[in-house]
């Protein structure tokens, strides 16, 4: 395997999603279709029922909100019943259903279409653009999501891979992929910290590098707190004051919304740089009954925007505190700090990670590139032999199971390496108790039901004995996959019942089938017209370039007996060539400019021999 | 999940000549250290007892490189892949047990032979020494400070930060940012009431905001908006119950835009908040005579005429009112 497949890095951000590829032993970014490196997370259907993804979707956003998905990542394996869900209802300007498992479905025309199928669009979109810039097709790849994503939130985002036909290797966690990154290129020994902050979510992770192998340490942060937070603020600013003027309450006109969220979102963005900026929205909001429309015009200072936001920004590094101090890591221990993610970009944020980590924090990186090169490192250093790169990664949460009580016992803290296996000897907590029903949980709270239940199973035919004396061993194990295994073993008669936990991503398996089934179809069709119009392209340039040729031979060679059956055989061949043109079949495209480019190199090559081509 | 079950072959002939993706030495490697595996959380790392931190770590790395599955991520490994997860998750156990300072005591204790060995080896190392004075004084000041971190002290002291900082921004005439900075100092620590400073802050807050809704109200009586400019006159009194040119001024605006009885309600206002304000008198005097109430116009304008005996205004409308 001197070259193997090609295994790209992607960033599956809220606002924006990047791919990668490492290359010749240099990561790099994939420019997408239309030259830009990142590509925005937005998913939309048209009302002529065409599906739009990335900058083209983004674009029309203003115009059909409502079937317009942005920010999806927020909800993706999340379950609709949840607070998180519940509250994004109340702001989003699409409108979210119920699927049949409690999970999110986003209502896009006649559809209930699963989250997993909106990440997969924009997975899909990197894909292609991926397959068109190194030429060959694509099927494996790294996939980052926040670190405080749970295993519900991670099989999502896997299914959404294979929705898009892509062979998911690895879910990283960005701020482990920005620190492979940052660590890529330099020879970084020692503690760093990684603070990053994007459109949706906050990530801390600690992590200890030597000599080409990166060890989490701690990771922790908040999947409802980012950059969209702090446009909210900007925007209640901005509907507060368009209130105060004109009596108008502009969040129940979702068009008008749209434009604010945009606006917001630039504004914040520009006071990065700038200390005061201009919003001007003309047009905003036509009252009903024929009065002339409003226009919202108002200023932003830093000033402003920093004291609307000021809690926000407290938070992050309180979240920072929280989980350097879980690492038991102070300060001065650490030899970098790496700011990842937009957001950070805004200079309150860096004051106070300057002040809090009292280091300045490198600049050495490109917040928004990052995370998609350390994916893409990753997977090559998955892939390839000779790599020194290895990543020991940790679980992302605790693992437990639930006790007498409805409390918690953990039996894997969060923040232990993986792979890793834990024994713990239980008892039975009744008189005369035959059966134990093992419930495997995941999260932090000491109380049973406040965690997410990943699965259960019962270990029955135990020996009637008073509470207490029937022993049983419950292992958790974790392996190099992250797929978690539970079992349970009755020490007396060795009877034992095991299950390996899938936590499911809100599709049951047939569902997945179904789309994949659907999907498939479509996606075949997409290529093979695009690949079409390509072959097309090809075919008419080189037909065009052998009829201009063709005078000229004539004259030359037309005399001769050779001559005459080289230009018969020519024109036949470009009258098979038109004929192509219309056709579909890729092989038959193919083998008619094969011919025609022999025939071009022929007649060059008679032209050059004859001395006519004055080039 | 049986794999803790399937004992390790031990046939090592038979696992050498498994057909897997490893070259003969790596095999040998990886059998080796399953060996190894036997032995404490030292041997598993191939470290004596008593090593330091740093040749924990500088170990486990090393060893990881090798036996970590990802090294051989897709490749064909038989029974290796079970051998390598086994190794792997003891060596993590041991690094994690062993560079942990509770857990490291916790493993010494329960294994008296290692602690025995590890002393001797730490004390072949490095002699014990007795604090110095100066490293005492050193060690107070870190628990102080640690202490000060704890999160319960470290919330009241950021809460008495905050209620210095609305101090500053309330004489510096920011009395809304200082209202926000105590909310928040008040939900860190809610003993932190400051009540003094609120009450001022409040206080120049609703002032502030009297004196621009007055100015809307006078721009809206400007515009002949009387509703709007009633309106605004009336929050401006709920803002600052003692503005008494709101009260008057508002009475003027419905005066002439024919309300009488709200006039005479914010006239009263202006009376109750000025008893000997004239212009304010005469208002109501005016606005009590319209409405019929002559008594009521008679005795104020007398009242006016107390004060100011020649004021003519008053000796007219008493003319008008003494016969009826």
């Amino acid at each position: 395997m001197a070259e193997h497949e090609p295994v790209i890095g992607i960033d599956l951000g809220t606002t924006n999603s990047v791919v990668a590829i490492v290359q010749d032993g240099q990561p790099q970014v994939i420019k997408n279709r239309t030259g830009q490196l990142l590509t925005p997370s937005v998913v939309a259907v048209t009302s002529g029922g065409k599906r739009l993804v990335g900058q083209l979707a983004k674009r029309q956003a203003i115009t059909n909100p409502e079937n317009t998905v942005y920010a999806s990542k927020r909800l993706i394996g999340r379950k609709f019943s949840s607070v998180q869900i519940q509250k994004a209802r109340e702001v989003l300007p699409y409108r979210l259903v119920c699927g049949e498992h409690d999970d999110v479905r986003v209502q896009l025309g006649d559809r209930a279409v699963s989250l997993p199928e909106i990440s997969a669009a924009v997975l899909q979109e990197l894909r292609k653009d991926a397959e068109t810039q190194l030429g060959r097709p694509v099927n494996k790849a790294v996939v980052t999501v926040p670190a405080y994503f749970n295993d519900g939130q991670r099989q999502a985002t896997k299914d959404a891979g294979r929705i898009a036909g892509l062979d998911v290797l690895r879910i990283i966690n960005e701020p482990t992929a920005a620190a492979l990154a940052y660590g890529f290129a330099r020879t970084v020994n020692g503690k760093i910290a990684v603070f990053d902050l994007g459109g949706g979510t906050l990530d801390v992770s600690i992590l200890e590098v030597s000599k080409g192998v990166f060890e989490v340490v701690a990771t922790g942060g908040d999947t409802y707190l980012g950059g969209e937070d702090f446009d909210n603020r900007v925007i209640e600013w901005l509907v507060m004051q368009f209130a105060k003027e004109h009596g108008v309450d502009l969040r129940k006109d979702r068009m008008a919304l749209q434009r604010l969220k945009d606006s917001a979102e630039r504004a914040k963005m520009e006071l990065s740089t700038v200390q005061e900026t201009a919003i001007n929205l003309p047009f905003l909001y036509t009252p009903s009954g024929g009065t002339s429309a409003l226009h919202l015009q108002a200023t932003l200072s830093r000033g402003k925007l920093e004291e609307l936001t000021h809690d926000l920004a407290e938070r992050t590094v309180q979240i920072a505190e929280e989980v350097m101090r879980e690492a038991k890591v102070r300060p001065p221990d650490l030899k970098e700090v790496i700011l990842v993610g937009g957001m950070t970009r805004m200079p309150i944020v860096q004051e106070l990670v300057r002040r809090h980590f009292r280091k300045e924090p490198s600049k050495g990186v490109h917040p928004e590139e990052v995370v998609a090169l350390g994916a893409a490192i990753q997977a090559d250093a998955l892939l390839r032999p000779d790599s020194q790169v290895l990543l020991l990664d940790v679980t992302p949460q605790s693992l437990g199971v639930a006790i007498a009580g409805g409390y918690t016992r953990r039996l894997i803290p969060r923040n232990t390496t993986v792979p890793t296996a834990v024994t713990e000897t239980f008892h039975t907590s009744r008189d005369g108790q035959t059966t134990v029903k093992i419930m495997v949980l995941q999260g932090e709270s000491d109380v049973a039901h406040q965690n997410e239940l990943l699965g259960e199973f019962i270990l029955s035919g135990l020996r009637l004995a008073p509470r207490g004396e029937v022993e049983i061993d419950v292992t958790f194990d974790i392996n190099s996959e992250g797929i978690v295994s539970v079992a349970a073993r009755d020490r007396e008669t060795g009877l034992q019942q095991s299950i390996t936990v899938t936590a499911s991503g809100g599709l049951t398996d047939t569902e997945l089938k179904n789309i994949l089934e659907e999907q498939g179809d479509f996606l075949l069709e997409a290529r093979t017209s695009s690949e079409v119009t390509l072959k097309r392209s090809a075919l008419e340039n080189v037909a065009r370039e052998v009829e201009a040729l063709m005078p000229q031979v004539r004259q030359l060679t037309g005399s001769s007996e050779f001559g005459r059956e080289a230009l018969r055989k020519a024109e036949g061949v470009l009258t098979a060539g038109r004929a192509a043109m219309k056709s579909e079949d890729l092989i038959l495209l193919a083998d008619t400019i094969d011919q025609l480019e022999k025939t071009r190199t022929l007649f060059i090559g008679v032209l050059e021999r004859l001395g006519a081509r004055t080039k | 999940m049986l794999r803790e079950n399937e004992a390790p072959g031990k046939d090592v002939e038979a696992a050498l000549a498994e057909p897997v993706d490893l070259p003969a030495d790596r095999k040998r490697e990886i059998l080796a250290r399953e060996e190894a595996l036997d032995g404490d959380h030292y041997a598993v790392l191939g470290l004596r007892p008593g090593a330091t931190v740093e040749q924990i770590r500088a170990a486990y790395f090393e060893a990881s490189r090798v036996f970590h599955p990802d090294r051989y991520y897709g490749k064909n490994l038989g029974s290796y892949q079970a051998r390598l997860e086994r190794i792997f998750k003891r060596l993590a156990d041991a690094h994690a047990t062993l560079t942990d300072e509770e857990k490291r005591a916790e493993y010494l204790r329960a294994h008296p032979r290692l602690r025995v060995a590890a002393a001797a080896a730490t004390a072949a190392a490095a002699p014990p020494r007795t604090p110095s004075a100066a490293e005492d004084a050193e060690r107070q000041a870190e628990r102080r400070a640690r202490l000060a971190r704890h999160p319960y002290l470290a919330r009241g002291a950021q809460a008495r930060k905050l209620v210095d900082e609305a101090r500053t921004q309330l004489q510096s005439g920011a009395p809304e940012r200082a209202l926000g900075l105590l909310h928040k100092a008040n939900k860190l620590d809610p003993r932190q009431t400051a009540s003094g400073i609120r009450q001022a802050a409040e206080s120049k807050k609703n002032a502030e905001r009297a004196a621009s809704e007055l100015d809307r109200a006078r721009q809206a009586a400007s515009m002949g908006d009387t509703a709007a400019a009633a309106a605004a006159f009336r929050s401006v009194l709920v803002l600052d119950p003692t503005a008494h040119a709101a009260a008057r001024e508002g009475a003027e605006v419905l005066l002439r835009a024919g309300e009488l009885a709200p006039a005479r309600q914010l006239a009263q206002k202006a009376v109750e908040l000025q008893p000997k304000h004239v212009p304010s008198l005469m208002l109501l005097a005016h606005i009590s005579q319209l409405l019929g109430m002559t008594k009521v116009a008679r005795r104020l304008a007398e009242t006016v005429l107390e004060q100011d005996p020649d004021h003519a205004e008053a000796k007219a409308l008493l003319k008008k009112v003494r016969w009826t």
